[in-house]
């Protein structure tokens, strides 16, 4: 085949799913109605596989759940290493805006510990330290993963 | 200077008898590892009948009556007749016990006695009784060592090691009264005792138990996939099956009560596994370890 | 069995699309011939025990891919080839199957099966795409046809002509998904039975059938609800034209209590029959 057709045709595709990850999809030729129908499928099901992979997270944020991870999705591309990834970019999200529940914290420590992302994937880590200190509910945890001693869990306060 | 002398032990040098002792201690370890074995096995003679057996026999056959009095804690804490409280790691009365329910149950309400015995802990020691009389069954099916064989088996390899170190404890006591340091061989005698300890560690199950155990395990492998990923759609004994063979921990129960629950039986956090594993459609985080993709969803 | 085409037809059964959630009704339930993993969610170095205690009881496991993109404008990724073929061989699978679709494009995934072009560049795309996948892998590829709620403009073909067309030059089977096109006919207004009349019935791998739900006067095909009755209908006149090798039921969210499940898998088998019984009349009466 052609580079130019696969080239033309990628174009094509790309404006298309750009298209159905924005909040308002238009794409010239297409039904306006089901572009949005259908982005609106795509996005309940990631906001779903998500709330699977993260349910404290997603039990944390109640009914704010929908529209947090709406407003995250938008500005964020599904990412390669599915929705565990997808999820915990979701609550690095909502940390820097200040918003993550302090009842989800225990989850992600507890991902944390074990994984890390790297290059659209999800590797287990060999080293990390973290901890969570909060006032409220009041508690202290240290989690730390070492070579040859494995994942360790130091409950100071909880 | 005779034959004898010259083989006599108790004349080596330190360093020499320190040498001829550590391997004495070896080889009496190996021969009691080998005693160990052989006791779990006596009771294969019963031979591989096909035995089944309850949510409680599976819990006291994976880690004794503690294990059966957790699952009967986690039944009546899934069925709402317990709540969990797990910043004082203690038990509440909610509703009544169910009909039918399992006599381990009915001592777990019993124990509880609101505003003074609620703690976890004081619980399952008051209710282990009642889940002592699941033992004599498994005993009797050779899953379990039983309390003879225990005792029996105990004292032989204390014997072992009795001797080990009684013939280490005359060689200081020579070694005292020619003023020689004695420090090392006592470090060793210890380290006997420690290892007579580790050894003669009481056991549970017999060889016959484990391989039961395994085959348990093995032919729920399915029903531990569901309980991990989506336990409400289980049956409630298959619940307590679950939980019995696999543990509090095996169970993905969404709701607070629930971790609460895991948390304060074993006060250790709560693990991802059941966030892990694979979410509910066709995406999970399986994808992100070998194949780094993208869910490709479940439209097709 | 061997058809004059040569490809291999291996009688299935009925089957389910196996899910940890579903692992212990599926095993409580007898009579499965077949089971279909979605190979992205299963490593092959570590097949679930479930699994493989289904595989000693004698059903057959089919290995599907979602991720491939083979409607993409990229060549299948040799690496995400590699593990389809490991994982099919360690499952000793009949067949793999995939979507004629694209998930991914521009660097982006998109999360989803998403329809392709019917023009007739996108057709030697998909062509190209599916023998190099083809090449790659140590059993035969089933093809599945998708459902979308919306469709490119300025198609050149129509989609039985574009599966065909497909199909033949590659030399593929076909994993016919029932609901999707019962979505598809009904999203988009035109008629499934004469699909089905002119899609190569010959090279039928298996059949997909789900449930879904209308909202807003379109079909979505959400794997999460009952199966709807056109489906179910479009699935007996399938087996009315056409002896059906395997036919699946597919269930991936809210997951139905085991009398529900048993129900549905009652009345996918009802479906079949009804079918298979006006297949043979009609041949007596030619006869």
């Amino acid at each position: 085949m052609s580079e130019p057709a696969r080239n033309r045709i990628n174009q094509a595709q790309a404006a298309l799913v750009g298209a159905l990850a924005a909040a308002d999809p238009a794409i010239e030729g297409f039904d306006l109605f089901r572009l949005r129908e259908a982005a609106g499928a795509l996005l309940s099901k990631r906001a779903r596989a998500v709330a699977q992979s993260w349910p404290r997270l997603a039990g944390a944020l109640g009914h704010d759940y929908q529209e947090q991870f709406r407003r995250y999705a938008m500005s964020a591309p599904l990412p390669r290493a599915g929705p565990m990834a997808d999820g915990r970019a979701f609550a690095s999200a909502l940390e820097k805006q200040g918003l993550l529940p302090e009842q989800a914290r225990l989850e992600i420590l507890a991902f944390d510990a074990r994984h890390r992302i790297r290059d659209g994937r999800i590797t287990e880590r060999r080293l990390y330290f973290g901890t969570i200190f909060s006032r409220n509910p009041p508690r202290a945890i240290i989690a730390f993963r070492l070579p040859g001693l494995g994942e360790r869990w130091i409950r100071l306060w909880s | 200077m005779s034959f004898a002398y010259q083989i006599n032990p108790f004349d080596l040098p330190g360093p020499e008898f320190l040498k001829l002792y550590i391997i004495i201690l070896l080889a009496a370890s190996a021969i009691a590892w080998i005693v160990r074995r052989q006791s779990l096995r006596a009771a294969e003679s019963l031979a591989m009948r096909r035995i089944t057996v309850d949510a409680y026999e599976a819990a006291y056959l994976r880690g004794g009556p503690v294990r059966a009095v957790d699952t009967a804690i986690a039944m009546l804490v899934q069925n709402k007749t317990l709540a969990v409280s797990s910043q004082k790691n203690t038990l509440s009365i909610k509703g009544g016990l169910p009909p039918g329910a399992h006599p381990i149950e009915a001592a777990v309400v019993q124990a509880i006695v609101p505003g003074h015995l609620d703690n976890v802990h004081g619980i399952r020691a008051s209710a282990l009784p009642a889940a002592e009389h699941v033992r004599p069954r498994l005993e009797r099916s050779g899953l379990i060592v039983s309390g003879a064989d225990a005792r029996r088996f105990k004292l032989r390899i204390w014997m072992i090691f009795l001797a080990v170190m009684a013939f280490g404890l005359i060689k200081i006591y020579i070694g005292i009264s020619r003023d020689r340091p004695v420090g090392f061989l006592i470090m060793l005698l210890g380290l006997a005792a420690i290892i007579a300890l580790v050894i003669g560690r009481r056991p549970h199950r017999t060889r016959l138990g484990d391989r039961a155990l395994d085959q348990l395990r093995e032919e729920n492998a399915a029903l531990h996939a569901t309980a991990r990923t989506h336990p409400q759609r289980l049956a409630g004994t298959d619940v307590a099956l679950a939980l019995g063979l696999f543990g509090v921990e095996a169970l993905a129960f969404q709701d607070g009560g629930w971790s609460d629950l895991k948390r304060t039986l074993n006060s250790s956090p709560p693990s991802t596994s059941g966030a892990m594993s694979c979410g509910g459609s066709s995406c999970s985080s399986g994808c992100g370890g070998g194949c780094g993709g993208g869910c490709g969803g479940c439209g097709g | 069995m061997m058809d004059e085409r040569g490809a291999k037809r291996i009688d299935l059964g009925r089957g389910i699309g196996w899910r940890p959630e579903l692992a212990h009704s599926i095993e409580r339930r007898a009579g499965l011939g077949f089971i279909e993993v979605v190979a992205e969610n299963i490593s092959p170095e570590s097949v679930p025990r479930a699994i493989e205690r289904l595989r000693e009881r004698g059903a057959q496991v089919i290995a599907h891919g979602v991720t491939l993109s083979l409607g993409g404008a990229q060549l299948p990724d040799p690496r995400r080839l590699a593990r389809l073929a490991r994982i099919s061989e360690r499952l000793n699978a009949p067949f793999v199957s995939e979507h004629m679709a694209f998930v991914r494009a521009g660097g982006m995934e998109s999360g989803h099966l998403l329809p392709l072009e019917r023009t007739r560049e996108s057709l030697d795309i998909l062509v190209e795409n599916v023998l190099a996948a083809k090449a790659a892998l140590p059993v035969p590829l089933a093809l599945e046809n998708i459902a979308s709620l919306f469709e490119w403009p300025a198609a050149e073909m129509d989609e039985a002509t574009f599966i065909s067309e497909a199909l033949e030059r590659t030399d593929t089977m076909l994993l016919l998904d029932v609901s999707n096109l019962y979505a598809n006919a009904r999203n988009h207004a035109w008629d499934a039975i004469d699909f089905l009349r002119r899609v190569p019935l010959e090279r039928l791998a298996y059949v997909h059938i789900a449930g879904g739900i209308t909202r807003r006067g379109l079909y979505h095909d959400t794997h999460a609800h009952a199966i709807p009755e056109g489906a179910l209908n479009l699935l007996e006149e399938l087996s009315a034209l056409a002896p059906l090798p395997g036919v699946m039921l597919e269930r991936d969210d809210h997951f139905p209590d085991e009398t529900e499940l048993a129900l549905e898998l009652d009345a996918i088998a009802d479906a079949v029959y009804r079918g298979a019984r006006r297949r043979e009349s009609y041949v007596r009466t030619c006869a």
